[in-house]
């Protein structure tokens, strides 16, 4: 028990049960599944599996579980899901142009000091690696932004059941914007802080401006965070779309 | 769903793509700004393949160019120089240049005619004033003109991380922890005030937030001493210049402090609007609806974090196991800092939601007896 992650999550858990009773319990095994599919993906991708292949069951597995485990409604889960898988592949058609683009495969001059000693002719295209991490990060983005506006609309609809298809593609939009600016701020703290030591870094060593915008870990940085966002803004309208063909469907089939 | 939702037009389209065409045509072509020279590929011709095999009976692929440059600033301008590279076929610490590509040089001119050159980086500002547009463009189109003021938050913000980066550097790094700290609270002011204004929800989300991170900051560093460490590994936090724990914890409040900030933002922004329609709320109403807006997205709020903070180590990982070391190893060296960073987060995610209900129902409250 002197392990400090062992008691860090228990400490977590008792927070999120204190915080969302039985769905924060449950959100918690989601969180830690969600570790395993990410543990489980880079070994196969070390083991040489097809990158394609371990992103898209790596990224339907914990779309499955981000979006059903914390939620307690189906009818707020079903459109997200399909919302968020839709977008999956609209941002996977957009992430591999930009990374034979970009050229941000790999490690930067910055890692030298941790490459030491090690093999890095292993045969494995870190291209595809930068792929699938791009893909990953985004998946968190895409379905607390699913999730959101569909449980808003949800909420909306059954305050007034008599809404239009064009109120509810109207309140939508205006709830989708909050939960964009509010998704912006997750993604850009979340990357500053995880980035907070390259950062003093490039200041340490006074990078002009030119170089920053040029340097291979900063551009990878970026581009994952910049990523996220496009991901959660097309998020906005797809799950609207969806979620007025599911009711109308409701609607013709009662 | 029809389109006229949207802030869309084709004036607005057609402005955009252009614009966004003319932009890109004009940095894919600002070598002159640069001091560095600049080389164009214009030719690349593959040389000789050796397969190669390592200890770890890794096999790749190691392959020779031969690139033909046209340097495009500087002294050298429109010179022709030829340029060999070496790259393995997995480009872990190499890359192929494509035609096309513009690279970044260094010349070393020797007494003798002969020069030697080396590529120091590939010019990507192109591609990033490409990615900064297509998010504008998807921005205002389908979210419209109030995305300018979040646009506005995260300049302000950025200019004030860079303050504090400037001043950590300045000092030495002698306070690490409370520059960031001081740097989250300027944060949070800052976003804060351009949601809510100034005024009684401001203050509910300011203090809540302040709580939650400070508290979750407090319960980190006391697991953190009590175990010595243990199960901690910071052999591979990577760019570390710095004492490496207080930048660890700073990484820790900046990295939380945004899903913190919403869920403060939207569960305070909820129970006022709940509080406007029912007056009568009592303490325990808001507790209980405070937990319910926030309960559907903590989950889905801390798996962002966690997605972002391991799939970051990804390519270290792929790179430790094909290096023979297995995942008893790996865990401890890899996983342990985003483990840790996202657990502490997660906790100050999750304490926010009673935070923020209890003070809404003190601060609401109070009104009401007052009148």
């Amino acid at each position: 028990m002197n392990n400090c992650i062992i008691i860090l999550t228990l400490i977590l858990l008792a927070a999120m049960v204190l915080a969302g009773g039985k769905n924060g319990l449950k959100s918690f095994f989601g969180l830690i599944l969600t570790l395993g599919i990410l543990i489980i993906s880079v070994t196969l991708i070390a083991w040489g599996i097809s990158y394609l292949i371990v992103t898209l069951i790596g990224a339907l597995i914990i779309l499955a579980i981000t979006i059903y485990f914390g939620n307690s409604t189906p009818q707020n889960a079903e459109p997200a899901f399909y919302a968020a898988l839709i977008v999956l592949a609209i941002m996977i058609c957009l992430i591999i142009p930009i990374e034979h683009w970009a050229q941000i495969q790999g490690f930067g001059n910055e890692n030298t000091p941790e490459l030491e000693g090690m093999s890095i002719q292993i045969g494995i295209k870190f291209m595809n690696v930068s792929i699938i991490m791009m893909v990953l990060s985004t998946l968190g983005a895409i379905a607390e932004a699913a999730v959101s506006i569909s449980s808003n609309l949800h909420e909306i609809l059954q305050q007034n059941p008599e809404l239009t298809t064009n109120q509810i593609t109207i309140s939508g939009i205006k709830s989708g914007r909050q939960i964009l600016s509010t998704a912006c701020n997750t993604l850009f703290f979340g990357f500053f802080g995880g980035f907070l030591s390259l950062f003093i870094w490039f200041v340490q060593l006074n990078y002009s401006f030119g170089t920053f915008l040029n340097d291979k870990i900063f551009v990878a940085e970026f581009s994952l965070t910049i990523i996220s966002i496009i991901a959660v803004i097309l998020t906005i309208p797809t799950t609207i779309l969806i979620f007025n063909l599911q009711h109308r469907q409701h609607k013709l089939s009662s | 769903m029809s389109l006229k939702y949207f802030q869309l037009n084709w004036k607005k389209i057609i402005f955009f793509l252009v614009g966004g065409l003319v932009l890109c045509l004009i940095v894919y072509h600002d070598a002159e700004l640069y001091h560095q020279p600049i080389g164009e590929v214009i030719q690349v011709k593959k040389l000789k393949k050796t397969s190669v095999t390592d200890n770890f009976n890794n096999h790749d692929v190691s392959q020779e160019q031969r690139l033909k440059l046209k340097i495009l600033n500087g002294k050298n301008r429109n010179h022709i120089i030829y340029l060999k590279n070496n790259f393995s076929t997995s480009e872990a610490a190499s890359l192929a240049y494509h035609s096309g590509e513009q690279l970044f040089l260094k010349i070393h001119q020797h007494q003798s005619k002969n020069q030697s050159v080396i590529i120091t980086g590939l010019k990507r500002d192109t591609m990033m004033v490409f990615l900064c547009w297509l998010t504008i463009f998807l921005l205002s189109i389908i979210v419209g003109i109030q995305s300018y003021r979040m646009l506005f938050s995260i300049i302000l913000n950025l200019v004030l991380f860079f303050l504090a980066i400037k001043i950590d550097v300045i000092t030495d790094a002698q306070n690490v922890v409370f520059i960031f700290a001081v740097l989250a609270i300027a944060f949070l002011a800052v976003t804060e005030f351009l949601i809510f204004g100034k005024g009684r929800q401001f203050l509910v989300c300011f203090s809540a937030t302040f709580l939650g991170t400070g508290i979750s900051l407090i319960i980190a560093i006391a697991v953190l001493l009590l175990t010595h460490e243990n199960g901690l590994n910071f052999e591979m936090m990577s760019y570390v210049t710095q004492e490496r724990l207080p930048l660890y914890l700073a990484g820790c409040i900046i990295g939380s402090l945004g899903a913190v900030m919403d869920l403060a933002t939207d569960i305070t922004s909820g129970l006022f609007i709940l509080a406007e329609k029912n007056s009568a709320m009592t303490f325990k109403d808001f507790w209980h609806s405070g937990q319910n807006i926030g309960k559907t997205v903590l989950g889905s709020l801390i798996n962002v974090l966690l997605l972002i903070f391991i799939s970051s180590v990804f390519p270290l990982a792929v790179l430790f196991i094909r290096n023979g070391n297995n995942w008893n190893y790996l865990f401890p060296m890899l996983l342990s800092l985003g483990i840790v960073q996202s657990l502490i987060s997660g906790i100050g995610i999750a304490l926010t939601i009673p935070l923020t209900s209890t003070l809404t129902g003190l601060v609401l409250r109070k009104e009401v007896s007052h009148e």
